[in-house]
């Protein structure tokens, strides 16, 4: 009998019917795999670099190939996401590039002819040597990424000369948090803001009882080392949740999670509400605030700064420090701080006499209820589009479970002009709420610190930022460690100084911050610009010269102690298998141009030592120089051989805040941000509102313009889909994360069902949407109709689709031209004051395509 | 050996797709070792035959008091397994911890197994059927399965029968105190005759059964076609089968080539 496909059988019907001799049932053999096959698998620790993240985690090498990456649960928090599940889909991408490139047609063309290393090297390093010799190596600048050659990198550029290194924090959220967190707990230069870190604190979810989920989604915006771990323990240890977000996240939770759909844009006046019923509630425990906070602190309102200071001695880390001490009010009159300790009153307008004047100060706290009284939660109702018995249920589940609760922090949350204003309100309620240091309230995370590879000499020139924060006073918070947009900015006017070379480590500027076609235009003004990338981006379009990056699995790295975790963690990625093709790892690369670049005894100093032992070198280096844990913590650290045999350490979980302020308090009514307001007003500045230092409500730019939305417009957002990325590099293209995009139509764009409907649109409709305001750049998207979505909202995953400047997503085999990329459709704004990186702070329109 | 159990906990889920993503790694690790197929090859397609957890994301409700819900779709590992007792090569077999799994060498690729399966799921690719095989391979040799050694959250959990279904209860008694919704543990209990008890259970609010695309009644008329060819005989059978189960009758064919290839095997 030959062989019958069953749909031909099945035409032949019952007449067909085979005969009843039914035999004895073949032996099955299921595949039987024993211990020696595991046993053949080889383990390397690696940490996942899939995102910025670095989740500790194990690959396997079987037969030469990594075949699986899976959390290393050496460690507390050990835990991996999607992403690093299906790192070896990225890994051998067959359209990774993998030789050195020069380019061949226009920037931004996308062409490029193959090159040798030595050819593409003596390329970059005969024009960096030629501008250092001109004395203009601070024309150079420096963008890295999570994936560059960690202790070496960005010694060879201070080496160099340049004091431009240029992060890329600046369109995460390292505008607007350090200054909205650190007004509050201090630790910032408010001149030039170097901040408190992105990574100062945690939510401690483990052991919460009621989170608000606000500028953040948990699972979206994905860290499982240790935020997505955390958070998985908190909801299994009864955890409840509110998500304040335009769109319904499934990442939080699907079921028994309560949705707070928000008008975009209007956080603010979400935590506004918020602290309005607080006050008003009294939700606030008084003893806490007598003792932690500035809330007695006794303000001349007529100045807005506290009516009378000294500076006094203090004992902390056995060390002598200088403490501000404030006048307060008592039950006997008014005083020092110091004198009266809790005693002091926490409300009300207290008299104080200041060489022979009388004036009716308030106290910080009593100021701050004043500013606030006009938000009312039925206010709040109405701007956020919010129900208004919602905000005050938000407000009771707050004070029901304090301090064992939280106002997330944020993260990628640099959206809208109002975006430090709303860092700040969280700070301030959670610092109300008193659940800062607390257990299941927010955290300060552990760093360890380490001894330097390369010593360089200081670099005289300011940068870009420097320069920038003293004399520009559009920005005078700017970050100066994140300022690419500032940088795109300097470029583009020659100020401070001109711009000639761009060297981009895995940034992909194009596509991931606000403004694209300004920042291509830069691109096109300087002289040279280089790629180090394994992946194709929009940035890389614009490349001269693309030098082929290896991924993590590919190369050792430098020992790494920095994470988004409360416990201080150490540890180090090791390589798995060779680079593919001819890719090289970055220690390698910058080597190579140390090499070619440096005088023979200035390469010997500061290379000669890699030159001669490898990563060993920096590992030693790094090792010796140990710091910032504590000497308990410390004489538990491994040896330097167990960890780079794969040891993770963790250390102990400390339940504190650092408080950095000049009072010694978390500073609900900020005195630094109080005297930058005076200084604002006083130069006249058009933003001064903006540093206000009492909660007031700053609207972002789209409602500046008007306080209604036609019906065919809407505000962009986006949020991570978990499977992808930053950008999109590591993810687009990998074949295992495909069938899950494809189900969740993960390159449309979302918008509410009954605003589409009206617009006659249905689901799979491919649209155009254009912003009126830069009308000659449309995108063309699939939209999917939603319940999930707020009406103002337009949702779409960050870094899915290709966008606008889609010309890379012809070097991918599977990844599709076109989309929605908002970044692309924006004109070249800057949040006020903090240059932040204003990601969806515009409308656009859409039409049926 | 006891029985072995995998638990899908709704409650701490972070929709990370880290379990789902991990099969389909785990699965093309499998293809290099036993098939000799290099992961970079493989890696360069989708592959959705060796997926053998995926999403199924449908939206609820009604703006504002709306939201999306991911069902997870996979082998129950029924302790009744329909699918195994349709296989007219005997190709699905019961691994002693209870794992039911297709063997792709013996598989005809006749679907009978997609049609006697009340939830939907082995697919049939190449002349080959595909489901869930439990990561056997894996947790005969003492490791997790690949969903469970993934899941950043304890979402998905594993081990035996008793271990599974005691965390399984203790978290669903939690769940019901915290947020007075009755917590159910979906397979722990028998789900109806045609399945029996599920070894792949769900940690899930009762009222959120269908949301999450979990049947309380699954069946198909297949089996029940199947039973009375077996009690009435073939003629019998095939008359109540015509334009309804025809597989069966398919079955039967595949059947007797099967057994006569067999046969002439013994006489080579």
């Amino acid at each position: 009998m030959g062989k019958t496909s069953r749909r031909d059988f099945l035409k032949g019907g019952a007449a067909t019917v085979a005969g009843t001799a039914l035999g004895i049932p073949a032996a099955a053999n299921a595949k039987t795999i024993t211990s020696a096959d595991f046993a053949r698998e080889k383990k390397v620790t690696v940490l996942c670099r899939m995102c910025a993240q670095k989740c500790p985690a194990v690959a396997t090498v079987l037969d030469g190939r990594v075949v699986r990456l899976e959390p290393n649960m050496g460690t507390p928090y050990g835990a991996i996401c999607g992403r690093a599940a299906g790192a070896v889909g990225t890994l051998y991408d067959a359209d990774r590039i993998t030789t050195p490139l020069i380019r061949t047609g226009e920037r931004g063309e996308g062409k490029f002819r193959k090159a040798s290393w030595g050819e593409a090297l003596d390329m970059v390093a005969k024009k960096m040597k030629e501008l250092r010799e001109e004395g203009d190596a601070k024309s150079v600048a420096y963008l890295p990424r999570f994936s560059s050659a960690g202790g070496l990198d960005k010694g060879f550029f201070h080496l160099y000369g340049t004091p431009n290194i240029v992060g890329y924090g600046d369109t995460c959220f390292g505008s607007s948090l350090p200054v909205g967190f650190g007004a509050v707990m201090g630790g910032t230069n408010m001149s030039a803001v170097a901040g408190p870190g992105t990574s100062a604190v945690s939510a401690d979810h483990e052991f919460a009882k009621y989170g608000v989920l606000i500028q953040r989604n948990v699972g979206g915006a994905l860290v499982c080392h240790p935020w997505g771990k955390t958070y998985g323990a908190g909801k299994k240890n009864g955890m409840e949740v509110v998500v304040v977000d335009p769109r319904k996240p499934s990442e939080a939770g699907e079921s028994l999670t309560d949705w707070a759909p928000i008008k975009p844009g209007t956080d603010a006046a979400f935590l506004l509400g918020l602290m309005n019923e607080i006050f008003t509630k009294k939700y606030y425990d008084e003893k806490h605030l007598l003792k932690k906070t500035n809330a007695d602190m006794l303000i001349n309102p007529e100045t807005g700064l506290p009516v009378v200071t000294q500076i006094i001695k203090k004992m902390k880390k056995g060390k002598e420090i200088d403490v501000e001490d404030y006048y307060v009010a008592t039950s006997s009159g008014v005083g020092f701080k110091s004198e009266y300790h809790e005693n002091t009153k926490l409300l009300g307008e207290h008299e104080v006499e200041v060489e022979g004047v009388v004036i009716r100060c308030k106290t910080a706290l009593q100021l701050m209820i004043d500013s606030c009284s006009k938000y009312t939660p039925e206010w709040a109702a109405k701007e956020t589009t919010l129900d208004v018995t919602q905000i005050r249920k938000i407000a009771k589940k707050l004070n029901d479970a304090k301090p064992a609760c939280f106002l997330e922090r944020g993260y990628r949350s640099e959206r809208y002009a109002n975006s430090m204003r709303e860092k700040l309100l969280i700070t301030q309620i959670n610092a109300i709420l008193g659940v800062y240091g607390h257990k299941g309230g927010v955290i300060q995370n552990g760093k360890v610190k380490f001894g330097k590879a390369i010593h360089a000499p200081k670099v005289t020139d300011p940068s870009i930022a420097k320069w920038m924060a003293k004399h520009d006073k559009d920005k005078p918070f700017v970050n100066v460690k994140f300022y690419r947009r500032a940088w795109v900015e300097a470029i583009l006017t020659d100020k401070p100084y001109k711009q000639r070379l761009g060297f981009f480590w895995g940034q992909n500027i194009v596509g991931g911050s606000v403004g694209a076609s300004k920042i291509t235009d830069a691109l096109k003004k300087l002289e040279m610009v280089v790629c180090v990338s394994p992946y194709w981006n929009e940035t890389t379009m614009f490349a001269d010269v693309i030098l082929p990056d290896a991924t993590f699995m590919e190369r050792d790295e430098c020992l790494n102690g920095k994470w988004k975790s409360p416990l201080a963690t150490l540890g180090v990625n090791r390589k798995a298998v060779e680079p593919l093709g001819e890719s090289k790892d970055g220690y390698w690369i910058v080597n190579e141009l140390a090499k070619r670049i440096f005088p023979a005894d200035v390469y010997e100093e500061h290379f000669g030592d890699y030159n001669r032992e490898g990563m060993m070198a920096i590992w030693q280096k790094q090792y010796d120089g140990i710091h910032g844990v504590t000497p308990k913590e410390k004489a538990t650290i491994p040896s330097l051989q167990e960890l780079l045999d794969g040891r993770v350490w963790a250390g102990d979980k400390h339940y504190k805040i650092k408080v950095k302020t000049k009072t010694g308090k978390m500073e609900i009514y900020s005195t630094s941000l109080a005297k930058k307001y005076n200084e604002l007003k006083e130069i006249g500045s058009k933003d001064a509102e903006y540093a206000n230092p009492l909660p007031v409500y700053d609207k972002p730019f789209f409602l500046q313009e008007k306080s209604n939305l036609a019906n065919d417009e809407f505000v962009p957002i986006t949020g991570f889909h978990p499977l992808g990325t930053f950008t999109g590099q590591q993810t687009k293209n990998n074949m295992l994360f495909k069938s899950i995009f494809e189900e969740h139509h993960a390159d449309h764009i979302f918008i509410n069902k009954k605003k589409g409907e009206s617009l006659g649109l249905k689901n799979g409709d491919k649209v155009t949407i254009y912003n009126p305001k830069l009308p000659s750049i449309v995108s063309t998207a699939k939209v999917m109709l939603s319940e999930t979505v707020q009406a103002d909202a337009m949702f779409s995953y960050y870094g899915v689709a290709a966008g606008a400047f889609d010309g890379f997503a012809k070097h991918l085999h599977h990844h599709k031209t076109g989309g929605f990329n908002p970044n692309h459709l924006t004109e070249f704004l800057f949040s006020p004051l903090t240059a932040g990186n204003p990601a969806q702070d515009f409308t656009v329109k859409i039409r049926r395509a | 050996m006891s029985v072995n159990m995998k638990c899908y906990d709704t409650t701490p889920c972070i929709r990370c797709f880290a379990c789902m993503v991990g099969c389909s790694a785990e699965n093309r690790l499998r293809l290099q070792r036993e098939e000799h197929i290099g992961v970079e090859k493989s890696v360069q397609s989708k592959l959705e035959h060796q997926s053998h957890l995926t999403p199924r994301r449908k939206e609820i409700g009604v703006f504002p008091d709306s939201r999306q819900v991911t069902a997870f779709h996979h082998c129950n590992h029924c302790e009744n397994a329909p699918c195994l007792e349709i296989c007219p090569v005997d190709a699905i077999t019961r691994r002693e911890g209870g794992e039911i799994v297709i063997n792709q060498d013996p598989c005809i690729g006749c679907s009978s197994c997609v049609d006697a399966c009340p939830f939907d799921v082995p697919v049939v690719t190449d002349g080959k059927a595909y489901k869930c095989h439990g990561c056997y391979d894996r947790v005969e040799n003492g490791l997790k399965p690949s969903c469970v050694n993934v899941c950043p959250t304890e979402a998905m959990f594993s081990g035996t029968k008793e271990e599974v279904l005691k965390e399984a209860y203790k978290r669903a008694k939690l769940y019901t105190k915290v947020t007075g919704k009755e917590h159910i543990v979906y397979g722990a209990d028998k789900v109806n005759d045609y399945v029996g008890t599920l070894r792949w259970v769900t940690i899930i609010p009762k009222e959120d059964l269908e949301a999450y695309q979990l049947d309380t009644h699954p069946t198909r008329p297949v089996m029940q076609a199947r039973e009375i060819a077996k009690n009435v005989g073939v003629v019998g059978a095939a008359a109540v089968a015509v334009g309804s189960v025809g597989h069966l009758i398919y079955w039967l064919s595949k059947r007797k080539e099967k057994v006569s290839q067999e046969e002439g095997k013994d006489h080579e």
